[in-house]
């Protein structure tokens, strides 16, 4: 890749991301994380509460249920039922970021419930993965991704 | 395996690559035979999607045979001639269930990435980069289709290759723009672009009863075509004012329905093209949404604008007031192919929708740079470059 092609896309990526972050990154009072009030994270899940709780939480969530505070509503008309999880204060959680395991979690147990599987992204066909800054760029938000974004 | 590769901005090398597995009980692999590049992959090839990987693997529009199956797999056995729709969707979420399939909650595994750029995350796509799931494209010998029974969809006899071909994208999504553009028996549509999704809305709309479809572009072949093959009328925008033609030919009102199919590199030869162009090359906007804003401009007061052309960030000079004081209901999605397909597919078999025309080049996967460098250039009346790996 040419370095100003390189520099021309990294700028694409980097200027959008700067907006968009301004955007759905928003800080409020609270006494959270600044996304979500008091750091409560939430997920709608389509089907049926009773079988979600049955035997306990689907296991990525049952996994950290020690450490949750869980709450679960119906959502309205047709949507199913809310899942909303925060982290207690206080409490240990062996991975480095409390809040990324809670949103993987989350993430999981819904699409472990609704699907039936945790679908698995990798390993996957590529080819020669060069080494360059914008790859590690790449390469570390898509490591992280399942516990990001606005969740 | 072989496989085409975006090795950087206007860079691609066909590589060896590891063969895909069975990762999850719902998948199936595909023996990819026919596998088509599609206008969106050029603002991949361009750099205009800033989360792309050296080695990733491109395409997402293709046809093949199923040569493994999962065993949660019900619906698809070995054997199978398949097409498989460009967006994976689980069929189970609450947007599946509500036909929104490229909206999936759970087939993108990097939801946190879009989520970053606006807000919500779409469902995964093949071959289209890692805010979409970095999922390994159809530009390869085989590929590995998550979620296959609501996926892939089986190949009537009598349905050629090159037909079926785009039922996985262009045609469905066209058919979307339609659909979802709210196009009623009667109606005047018009469509910016005359590649293969914007030939398939107007046919689309065509089917769905239009009176009159007027389909605008500058390429004179792809003009033909429309003309020849669809049955819609055409404007070549270099030798006609767009949008006082439009109005000539709908009465002074403007069309109900205008669909625009061209995505964030449109070109035009007005003076907001050369300032699109400087803003974009300078980063201070993502995407060119030229024909966006002639679609505003044309549309009926009280018509319906909708977006087929892929857009990824922010645009500049967006006409806001004239979607607000013309009453325009303005929408967009990326495909819902898998509400769509089943019926495409009988369609083409009673040849209500014909497509072959459209891959004008069919060459081995080796010479898909070349393919992609025609493609991109329009060179020897390319419309699509199709590879048969």
């Amino acid at each position: 890749m040419g370095v100003k092609a390189a520099v021309a896309a990294g700028a694409v990526g980097i200027a959008a991301g700067l907006v968009a972050r301004t955007l759905v990154r928003e800080r409020r009072d609270s006494e959270g994380d600044g996304r979500h009030p008091e750091g409560w994270k939430a997920v709608t899940v389509l089907g049926d509460a009773d079988a979600f709780t049955d035997g306990g939480y689907p296991a990525p969530l049952e996994r950290l249920r020690d450490a949750l505070e869980v709450r679960i509503d119906p959502a309205p008309g047709d949507k199913g039922f809310e899942v909303h999880a925060r982290v207690r204060e206080g409490a240990q959680i062996d991975d480095d970021d409390p809040e990324q395991a809670l949103r993987t979690a989350l993430r999981d147990a819904k699409q472990l419930f609704e699907t039936g599987e945790i679908l698995l992204a990798r390993p996957r066909p590529h080819g020669h993965r060069s080494v360059s800054l914008l790859g590690a760029v790449v390469d570390k938000a898509e490591d992280k991704a399942k516990g990001e974004g606005v969740l | 395996m072989k496989a085409l590769c975006w090795t950087g901005v206007n860079e691609l090398a066909v590589e060896d690559v590891d063969d895909p597995s069975i990762l999850n009980a719902q998948d199936i692999i595909v023996r990819v035979r026919l596998t088509t590049t599609c206008g969106s992959d050029l603002h991949l090839l361009g750099g205009y999607v800033p989360t792309m990987r050296a080695g990733d693997v491109l395409g997402h529009e293709f046809t093949g045979e199923v040569v493994e199956t999962g065993s949660a797999v019900t619906k698809h056995h070995v054997g199978d001639r398949v097409v498989v729709c460009s967006f994976i969707s689980c069929g189970k979420c609450w947007y599946c269930k509500n036909e929104l399939y490229s909206l999936c909650d759970n087939g993108n595994p990097n939801a946190g990435i879009p989520e970053m750029l606006w807000g919500q995350a779409p469902g995964g796509c093949y071959g289209y980069s890692h805010a979409l799931g970095g999922w390994a494209g159809s530009h390869a010998e085989f590929i590995r289709v998550p979620y296959a029974d609501q996926g892939a969809f089986t190949v009537p006899e009598g349905v050629s290759d090159e037909r079926a071909l785009f039922a996985s994208d262009a045609a469905p999504t066209g058919w979307m723009g339609a659909d979802l553009g709210g196009v009623k028996p009667g109606d005047t549509v018009a469509v910016w672009g005359a590649g293969g999704v914007g030939q398939m809305a107007a046919r689309g709309a065509l089917l769905l009863g239009a009176e009159r479809v007027i389909v605008i572009d500058r390429y004179q072949e792809r003009l033909t075509q429309v003309d020849e093959v669809i049955g819609a009328e055409t404007l070549n925008y270099e030798t006609s004012e767009v949008l006082a033609e439009l109005r000539e030919l709908t009465g002074g009102r403007g069309p109900d329905v205008c669909i625009e199919a061209v995505g964030m590199e449109a070109h035009s030869d007005r003076v907001d093209f050369g300032y699109d162009q400087i803003k974009q090359q300078l980063r201070l906007q993502t995407d060119r949404p030229t024909a966006v804003r002639e679609a505003i401009f044309a549309a009926r007061k009280g018509g319906n604008v909708f977006v087929l052309g892929v857009f990824g960030g922010f645009v500049d000079k967006f006409p806001l007031g004239a979607v607000m004081n013309k009453g325009l209901t303005l929408r967009s999605a990326q495909q819902h192919g898998h509400r769509y397909i089943p019926m495409l597919l009988e369609r083409m078999s009673r040849d209500e929708v014909v497509t072959e025309h459209l891959a004008t080049h069919i060459m081995p996967l080796e010479e898909a740079p070349t393919g992609y460098e025609m493609f991109k250039e329009k060179t020897d009346g390319c419309v699509r470059a199709v590879f048969r790996p």
